[in-house]
């Protein structure tokens, strides 16, 4: 009968061997967690250069091509509307200012700025609206109602912080009935004091005349839950109508 | 007959698997810090159109607005996994005459009104890469910031 010359480990070599396995087990283990927070860092770093920029740039340049006269804010619909003399974009053109004989804008639609969805999930969009019969004179017109946004409106940002929201593990943000997506206008105590922000237009003749500045002030939001921490950013930033 | 490992054998494998792991390492810390440096330029060149639009809408030669002085900015709040890391900007509004805040010397009567030039610095703090502020900066030699963006914008009557 033949006898196998292999032999079994010793004690102290299972030793070994275990310790260098979890040795080994733990670099890997460190590498993965470093992986990972390192996809979690650069995908909230993407949401923030990616996302949240095209709908800064949107938003900004919407904004300069309008008039503060026609900018309202709608606070319980999250949104804000003002017009536009921008035509409607076609496969040939991809839209340009309409501007009168004396060089004013000519203006032709209502742009929408808001918020739409559910408790799970909220985004921004933004839609377009002709300006009706009524309003064929090509002058501002005041929106005074906020419809609602149709299917197609056009999605800029996703994630958005809705109005109210509890997020729970951070307890220095505390969102009000704005949610992640406000309009203010810009007042300023005597032309040069400290700013103040208001939800009444100015040019609509509310406040002290010498308070007005032709600036509004924008703030966007968004929060994601992940493993059940959020990642949230906000930012704030300054547009002067011009015209 | 099978033979044991060397020592030199060992060495050499456990010198590879570290060098392996530092690059790893490193590859993975610098992937992070970069993120963190371009979620910060971003943020400080929103800050500056913002500034840009306000530069915009002052009337030329009024008195320079409170908020244009020397002061920390922070125009975004960002949490990561729920841990803070928000970044803080410092501002820094310079003129080349001062006539576009009414500073400028009184000029003499029938000539021509002066243009200006608005500067406006932003400086802030990034671990990452090599200290870029410069002299546009000197009010503040204590500055812990190492990173800076600088916009200049003519402005006339």
């Amino acid at each position: 009968m033949a006898v196998s010359k292999k032999r079994a480990f010793t004690l102290l070599e299972m030793v070994v061997g275990s310790f260098v396995m979890l040795l080994a087990g733990a670099l890997l283990a460190r590498i993965f967690t470093l992986v990972r927070s390192t996809e979690r860092v650069t995908t909230a770093a993407y949401a923030v250069t990616g996302e949240a920029d095209t709908a800064i740039s949107n938003l900004r340049q919407s904004l300069q091509e309008t008039s503060l006269v026609s900018v309202v804010t709608f606070p319980k619909r999250q949104g804000v509307s003002f017009n536009s003399a921008r035509s409607a974009e076609t496969d040939k053109d991809p839209g340009h200012l309409l501007v009168g004989e004396y060089g004013v804008p000519r203006w032709c639609k209502h742009v929408f700025f808001g918020l739409r969805g559910d408790a799970r999930h909220t985004e921004l969009v933004r839609w377009e609206q002709p300006f009706s019969a009524a309003e064929s004179d090509r002058l501002p017109h005041l929106m005074d109602r906020w419809p609602s946004p149709p299917a197609r409106a056009r999605v800029l940002m996703h994630n958005v912080v809705r109005s109210g929201e509890n997020i729970s593990d951070l307890a220095t943000v505390d969102p009000d009935d704005w949610g992640g997506f406000r309009v203010q206008f810009v007042r300023r105590h005597d032309g040069s004091g400290g700013d103040y922000l208001s939800d009444d237009n100015p040019r609509l003749g509310t406040g002290k005349l010498q308070d007005t500045t032709g600036l509004v002030e924008l703030q966007l939001a968004t929060v994601e839950a992940l493993m059940g921490k959020s990642n949230y950013y906000s930012i704030t930033f300054r547009v002067a109508p011009r015209f | 007959m099978r033979r044991a490992f060397s020592l030199i054998e060992i060495m050499i494998a456990v010198v590879i698997a570290a060098v392996s792991f530092v690059t790893f390492m490193t590859v993975f810390s610098s992937s992070y810090r970069l993120a963190s440096t371009t979620r910060n330029h971003q943020i400080a060149a929103v800050l500056a159109h913002s500034l840009l639009e306000e530069v915009q809408e002052h009337p030329f030669g009024a008195e320079q607005p409170k908020n244009w002085e020397d002061g920390e900015e922070t125009p975004a709040r960002i949490f990561i996994q729920g841990r803070p890391v928000d970044g803080v900007f410092h501002k820094h509004f310079s003129y080349l005459n001062g006539s576009f805040v009414g500073k400028a010397a009184p000029k003499a009567a029938g000539a021509p009104p002066v243009s200006d030039v608005v500067t406006i610095t932003l400086t802030w703090k990034d671990e990452s890469g090599s200290r870029q502020t410069g002299p546009a900066r000197p009010k503040d030699p204590n500055s812990q910031d190492t990173k800076q963006l600088v916009v200049s914008v003519p402005v006339w009557p």
